[in-house]
């Protein structure tokens, strides 16, 4: 398998960590309605062994196998999905103890009568990777449609299997690579978290459908292993953010009188 | 009376469209009237928004229009004439929410003897043409945003400046899209002109009945699509009498109905189907609304005399 | 005004003439008084029209001074909210003709001239007192004041009627008209009519027109004879309204069932006033009745219910203009081409066969529509008789005989 080197002065995640994640590429509706998705999967360390990948589907348990091509993963689905994506690599290289976990989370909107190719994943993979720790975003407000300025709220436990964790949050630190900087998070004891990504001045210019791509990262030690954690975050600018309702109202009234005192003046004589 | 039971037609629907996603009513987004989107917990949307979204509607590649996902953009329109072909323009007097809305702030105006304003047959023609302009301009922007780069900022052009946008959502306590949006200058513009347009209308709508009506794309969509429509609106020529009752009592001062000397169809474009002017029409049986060949009212002296001698 | 020196001849005359009334008058009263249908309830229409014939009497008798009035097209609703009560110009006397002055052409309306006889300077009536409001409607109305002496001397409000109805411009100057009445009005009763009072007088008269409704009913179903409705509609321009609508009620209460024997007809045309129901008598005795008509002293001084938009003084004025300009269909309008359709509509729905057009000598307008009207209708199977008539007698015989003849093909 062979991933893109990444240079760490582009996307600025340190090199000598071997941090593997996801990067957003085209979103294409195809003809019959249903809609793919590529996304590359990138890891700072040529020496990366071998990775699979998986994801999951709206409420369903079932998981499905992402075959990776070029170091490319193309989802397609034939319905308004809700998908949870994951890339696992449990044997870098040179460095078997370290482990390699990507994830996030995207909502894409096929509708198609020709159904989605799907490959159920294999149970044996499914149970390696199941009670590994990953990088989870809360359900938020807009739980789709990420914007900027808005608290994103994250944990960290298995990807898998959420309700099993005995991860010991002490010496964790979350970094996320936020519009090409690096910003250390602030934890609070637990292994909760929340980041409040900035607004972008490009977002703003782009328009509605633009997004930027923050990566939130960490290195944690759990029982002689060693973890790489990723979560790529897909953002649009914010909605709301720019919104002032006190300019609003005053062009509404201002307006409002234009039109009185235009209709009082006229109305004597019909138009 | 007529007017009675619509009124009574139209404070139902309005509790179910505006309230009805709340008691789990699901009407789907392809609504012939003006349930708009942008109250949360609304029973279905209006079928404006549709047309101009992305897969479902005209912000699409053309050459999705030629293939199989052409039918993701036909399918809502199939519901939308599911909807329309029983009722027509009834769904405007009848259901439209928006419609109640108007009505009501007229009768604010009513209540305080406020005098009307009177808009000259020239000035009305001239208005005419804008709900086919706005129709066609929502129409053909998101199509130069799905295939010639126009900034995606333009998206959903007629919500945007549309004043059912931040008026219907008042009725949940939302009063959050009296704003500017002071994103980039195109967001700016459109709220901007949203705010305008809103303080326009509301005036527009005080002094003057259903006057945003005689603006609005859906009524021209509907007007396009009468004939496949099982209601219509007849006048019998030769017993008209020219008494302009009828322009006088509609809502919109609709001239043709009065002067009408030759067609029987006189289902005019800015015709909402009110039914005013059939109560108002002192000759027997000379204005008539039918559904599917039945009368569903047709206007009497004896009506016309018992209604407003009460009134 | 100063009292002319009366010539003993002239003194003479007028004596006379207003005997002749009197007579014609009473022969009226009795001939209906004689007749098998006749009931106790129509004697206040009778005395209304009775002493309508005695201008200076009424005035006399009224608390408040009434306005005179000419044509339809004066909303009475304006002079209720006015406190105002109205004397209609409007006369069936051949007698009261005799006083006309004598510059009034050869050939003039006789409704016109016999106006002219009632108002009679001589007849002890100051008319320098008295407020007029009139339309200018037919020549014959338009000229009235100045053929009679009273152009600048009584007070006259004009309102100038603008002859078509279909055009904004037309609707617009109709509707200053009504405003300006509206202030003379208000100048000449009892202060502001405000939009309430307007409304609450709309409300009154739209409950009388809901009676009036009903009179039609009962005489296009032949359930009362035309003669009993032509009292109770030229009463209805002399008597206060609620006094009217007691006497229609009560008329309508002790209504007795008749037989329905006779031909229904259409009557239309010329006025028909008091007590010149001549034309009425004559086709009852020819074997018809008068189902239906289209006469501005009959069916039509009733122009129908005002229907408005809300309750501002503009919608209402407005609504009060365009009731008595746009749905009148009087024959002095440049369009009323749909005149017909009215015509059609009254006898598609009655199942009428026959129409008789009524014209009285000199009441041009009438007589120029009266052409159009029979090619319309004879095209569309109708049978049509002109009946050409003044006021005087004279002529029955020979109109008796047209009209049995035309009896005749109606069939059965």
């Amino acid at each position: 398998m062979v991933f893109c080197l990444m240079p760490a002065m582009v996307f600025a995640i340190p090199q000598d960590k071997n941090f593997l994640y996801f990067k957003f590429l085209e979103m294409k509706k195809e003809k019959n309605g249903q809609v793919s998705q590529a996304i590359e999967l990138v890891c700072t360390d040529p020496a990366v062994g071998a990775v699979k990948v998986f994801y999951r589907e709206n409420s369903d348990p079932a998981v499905f196998f992402a075959p990776v091509k070029d170091g490319i993963v193309t989802l397609i689905v034939d319905k308004p999905s809700r998908i949870s994506l994951f890339a696992f690599s449990t044997n870098p290289a040179g460095f078997p103890e370290k482990k390699l976990v990507a994830h996030t989370n995207l909502v894409l909107f096929g509708k198609s009568s020709v159904p989605a190719p799907r490959i159920m994943a294999d149970d044996i993979d499914v149970n390696r990777f199941a009670g590994l720790p990953g990088i989870e975003l809360l359900s938020s407000e807009n739980y789709y449609w990420h914007q900027t300025g808005q608290v994103l709220k994250f944990c960290i436990k298995p990807v898998l299997e959420p309700d099993s964790s005995d991860i010991d949050p002490g010496n964790i630190r979350i970094f996320v690579l936020e519009n090409h900087k690096i910003r250390r998070l602030t934890m609070d004891g637990t292994l909760d978290f929340s980041y409040d990504p900035a607004h972008d001045e490009r977002l703003r210019k782009t328009g509605v459908t633009a997004i930027r791509q923050d990566i939130l990262y960490t290195t944690m030690e759990e029982k002689n292993q060693k973890y790489f954690l990723t979560y790529s975050l897909l953002l649009h600018r914010s909605r709301k953010g720019f919104n002032d309702i006190f300019s609003g109202v005053s062009v509404l009234g201002t307006s409002m009188i234009l039109f009185i005192g235009l209709i009082l003046k006229k109305r004597r004589t019909p138009w | 009376m007529v007017e009675s039971l619509r009124l009574f037609c139209q404070h139902i629907s309005f509790l179910i469209m505006i309230y009805g996603g709340r008691l789990g009513i699901r009407l789907g987004n392809s609504l012939p009237c003006f349930t708009c989107p942008y109250v949360s917990g609304c029973a279905g949307h209006c079928y404006l928004m549709v047309l101009q979204r992305s897969s479902v509607g005209f912000q699409t590649a053309f050459d999705i229009f030629f293939s199989g996902a052409v039918f993701n953009i036909l399918w809502p329109f199939a519901v939308f004439l599911l909807f329309f072909i029983p009722l027509s323009k009834l769904w405007c007097s009848w259901i439209c929410p928006f419609c109640l809305v108007q009505d009501w702030i007229s009768l604010v105006r009513k209540k305080f003897y406020i005098r009307e304003m009177i808009l000259t047959r020239k000035t009305r023609n001239n208005i005419k043409p804008v709900k086919y302009i706005l129709l066609v301009l929502l129409i053909t922007i998101p199509l130069a945003i799905a295939n010639f780069n126009l900034h995606s900022d333009w998206a959903l052009p007629f919500c945007q400046i549309c004043p059912g946008k931040p008026i219907l959502p008042l009725f949940q306590g939302n009063w959050s899209y009296f704003h500017i949006n002071y994103t980039n200058g195109i967001t700016m513009a459109f709220s901007f002109l949203s705010m305008v347009i809103t303080g326009g209308m509301l005036v527009g709508m005080f002094f003057r009945e259903r006057f945003f009506c005689m603006f609005c794309p859906m009524l021209a969509l509907m007007h396009l699509l009468k004939a496949i429509s099982p209601v219509r609106f007849e006048k019998k020529i030769h017993t008209c009498t020219g008494c302009g009752n009828c322009e006088r009592s509609c809502p919109v001062d609709i001239p043709d109905v009065h002067l009408e000397k030759v067609k029987k169809n006189v289902l005019t474009q800015d015709c909402m189907g009110c039914m005013s002017c059939v109560e108002a029409c002192p000759a027997d049986h000379t204005l008539t609304f039918k559904w599917f060949g039945f009368r569903l009212f047709s206007s009497s002296r004896s009506y016309l005399s018992r209604k407003w001698s009460q009134k | 005004m100063t009292q002319p020196e009366i010539n003993p001849r002239l003194l003479r005359l007028q004596l006379k003439t207003r005997e002749q009334i009197k007579k014609e008058t009473c022969d009226q009263a009795a001939k209906i008084k004689n007749r098998d249908d006749y009931i106790k309830a129509l004697d206040p229409f009778l005395e209304s029209l009775a002493l309508s014939l005695f201008p200076k009497k009424f005035i006399e008798k009224a608390v408040i001074a009434p306005v005179m009035t000419m044509c339809i097209q004066a909303p009475m609703e304006l002079f209720s909210a006015a406190g105002l009560p109205v004397f209609k110009l409007a006369c069936g006397s051949h007698a009261a003709g005799n006083l006309a002055p004598l510059q009034f052409p050869a050939l003039t309306c006789p409704m016109i001239k016999s106006l002219a006889g009632l108002l009679d300077p001589q007849s002890g009536l100051d008319l320098t007192r008295q407020r007029f409001v009139i339309p200018t409607t037919c020549d014959w109305v338009v000229k009235f004041s100045e053929l009679t002496g009273l152009y600048g001397k009584a007070d006259i409000h004009f309102m100038e009627l603008p002859h078509l109805r279909e055009n904004e411009r037309s609707s617009r100057r109709w509707l200053e008209e009504i405003q300006a009445l509206k202030s003379w009005l208000e100048k000449a009763g009892q202060g502001k009519i405000t939009p309430k009072a307007l409304h609450a007088a709309i409300q009154c008269h739209a409950k009388a027109f809901e009676l009036f409704a009903r009179l039609i009913e009962l005489k296009r179903s032949q359930l009362m004879p035309a003669i009993h409705f032509a009292l109770i509609a030229n009463a209805f321009a002399y008597q206060d309204i609620n006094f009217w609508k007691d006497n229609v009620r009560n008329y309508i209460d002790n209504l007795k069932p008749m037989e329905n024997t006779l031909a229904p007809v259409l009557l239309i045309g010329s006025p028909i006033v008091f007590p010149n129901y001549k034309l009425l008598h004559l086709m009852e005795n020819a074997g018809m009745a008068v189902a239906a008509d289209d006469i501005c002293s009959l069916e039509r001084i009733f122009p129908g219910a005002v229907t408005f938009e809300d309750k501002s003084e503009y919608a209402l004025l407005r609504a009060l203009a365009e009731r008595n300009h746009k749905a009148c269909t009087c024959p002095t309008f440049a369009d009323n081409e749909r005149r017909i359709n009215g015509i059609f509509n009254i006898l598609e729905k009655e199942q009428i066969k026959g129409i008789i057009f009524h014209v009285l000598k000199g009441c041009h307008p009438y007589e120029m529509e009266s052409g159009m009207l029979e090619t319309q209708l004879k095209k569309k199977g109708y049978r049509f008789l002109k009946i050409e008539t003044d006021y005087v007698k004279e002529d029955e015989q020979n109109i008796v005989t047209r009209l049995e003849a035309f009896r005749r093909t109606l069939g059965s």
